[in-house]
């Protein structure tokens, strides 16, 4: 124990290192991936973030009924590696940095663009 | 004396994973250990076989959460080595700086759980406010804590560019200043050495016919140490094994406690040292016939082996990990110890059972 004083006595006198969350928040790291920003009207909807998701987070299916196709992001499912954005070859997807809020209900995103 | 036969887990509070042990007992001495594995499986070797093999980087990180970037890094050099491409040299030093960080916040981690499992609350959590740092240094670096994803099939996905690194050199001096405060502690300290000397032998011998690996293989006095092969940067950093000859759980302890002080050097080192140069080259075949490769993982030895067809899909990947050579020499501690140094000694080898199980 006497080994510990030295350090025993600095933490007395610091403060927390924990935060009071979610009143303070951490600053984000500008590099941090946080969550998946989408612009749908930059999008054509040519399907290569779907196919190259490791997580299956976004899928595009054809509705040939309405000649539209439809685009999921689950982001409860996406692992934020950014492949996609890497891909991307409209600049339709960005990272944010700010960390999703916690939520009591999951839910995906739906958008549609013409076939 | 009567025999009495009791579970040590699956949940119990020393244990960050799900093992069980079935001790039998004599009073209060152990006699018999039965290890029951299996609450961890996940199918991810068969899952490997389904995936694109480009996407198995990512469920490779996954095995574990601790050493993910080691596991990333091991399936991509793997499929380097089949599809005959080379990572460029700034890669190779960026992988061996994750790397590096990856094994510090892994032994702080179990450094922390090591003085939790003796009662030692205070030492816990100093151990986890220095492991912020390097977390902080990984999610800085790469984007993300923990699971970082960003080594690929043919080097990496970013960089540490100039601006980047003195932040990082000061983050590792901020590091060293909390490891200086914790490193005498856990090697001169009476309550800790109470605890830890003696306990959990295992004779240099039967380390090595055991197959133990890493810090439990080292611990006992062999200089053995996956990253003498020269993988990553290694070959360029003048790396030497830390080997401790006590055989027992202190030793073990002090072996990775050494290793920690170890890591920062290799840190500093190869951000020093880093080329300029590109991140990545792309592979431009699919990966065929058998490759196989060992890494050092923060627990030891990590072996992967895989097999191509010339196709998008592996037709098979094996994962050994470290932890599942070194619980047969868990099995030859325990006999004899008491039941109060049960946690101790079955934390003194980390295991890792998601890793195991995979």
């Amino acid at each position: 124990m006497p080994l510990m004083s030295g350090n025993l006595i600095k933490n007395l006198f610091a403060g927390p290192v924990t935060r009071p969350y979610p009143v303070a928040k951490r600053r984000s790291f500008p590099r941090a991936r946080a969550q998946l920003l989408y612009n749908p009207t930059g999008c054509t909807y040519c399907g290569i973030c779907a196919n190259i998701c490791p997580a299956n987070a976004i899928q595009m299916k054809e509705d040939r009924e309405s000649l539209r196709i439809n685009r999921t992001y689950d982001s409860f499912a996406c692992i934020y590696c950014a492949r996609c954005i890497e891909f991307c070859p409209n600049g339709a997807l960005k990272m944010g940095v700010e960390h999703l809020e916690p939520t009591d209900r999951k839910a995906v995103m739906r958008t549609a663009g013409r076939a | 004396m009567a025999r009495v036969t009791f579970p040590f887990g699956p949940q119990h509070p020393v244990l960050p994973e799900a093992i069980q042990l079935q001790l039998t007992c004599e009073d209060e001495r152990v006699v018999e250990v039965l290890p029951v594995v299996g609450y961890m499986h996940r199918g991810i070797e068969k899952a490997a076989e389904r995936n694109p093999y480009s996407h198995n980087v990512f469920l490779c990180e996954r095995i574990c959460g601790i050493c993910s970037f080691i596991h990333a890094l091991c399936y991509c050099e793997l499929v380097e080595s089949m599809t005959k491409i080379k990572a460029p040299p700034r890669a190779k030093y960026l992988r061996t700086i994750w790397s590096e960080l990856s094994r510090i916040h892994s032994h702080m981690l179990w450094l922390g759980l090591l003085a939790d499992s003796f009662g030692f609350e205070s030492l816990f959590m100093q151990c986890w406010r220095a492991r912020e740092i390097i977390l902080d240094t990984l999610e800085m670096t790469t984007g993300q804590r923990v699971i970082q994803s960003t080594c690929t099939i043919g080097g990496v996905r970013c960089d540490i560019d100039s601006e980047m690194k003195p932040e990082v050199h000061r983050q590792m001096k901020a590091f060293k200043k909390e490891l200086e405060a914790i490193y005498p502690v856990f090697a001169r300290d009476y309550t800790v050495k109470a605890r830890l000397v003696g306990k959990g032998v295992l004779p240099k011998e039967q380390a090595w016919s055991l197959g133990t690996v890493g810090p439990v293989l080292r611990g006992s006095g062999w200089a053995y140490d996956a990253r003498m092969l020269g993988y990553a940067a290694y070959d360029e950093l003048e790396f030497e094994p830390v080997v401790e000859n006590g055989c027992d759980a202190y030793a073990r302890m002090m072996v990775r406690l050494r290793e920690v002080v170890q890591s920062v050097e290799l840190v500093v080192k190869a951000l020093d040292r880093m080329p300029d140069g590109e991140l990545a080259v792309t592979a431009r075949r699919f990966p065929e016939g058998e490759g196989i490769i060992r890494v050092e993982q923060p627990r030891g030895e990590l072996v992967e082996y895989a097999r191509g067809n010339g196709t998008v899909r592996l037709e098979r990947l094996k994962v050994r990990t470290p932890t599942f050579s070194n619980i047969p020499a868990l099995l030859l501690m325990l006999p004899g110890c008491e039941v109060a140094d049960v946690p101790v000694i079955t934390l003194s080898i980390d295991p890792c059972i998601a890793c195991t199980e995979r």
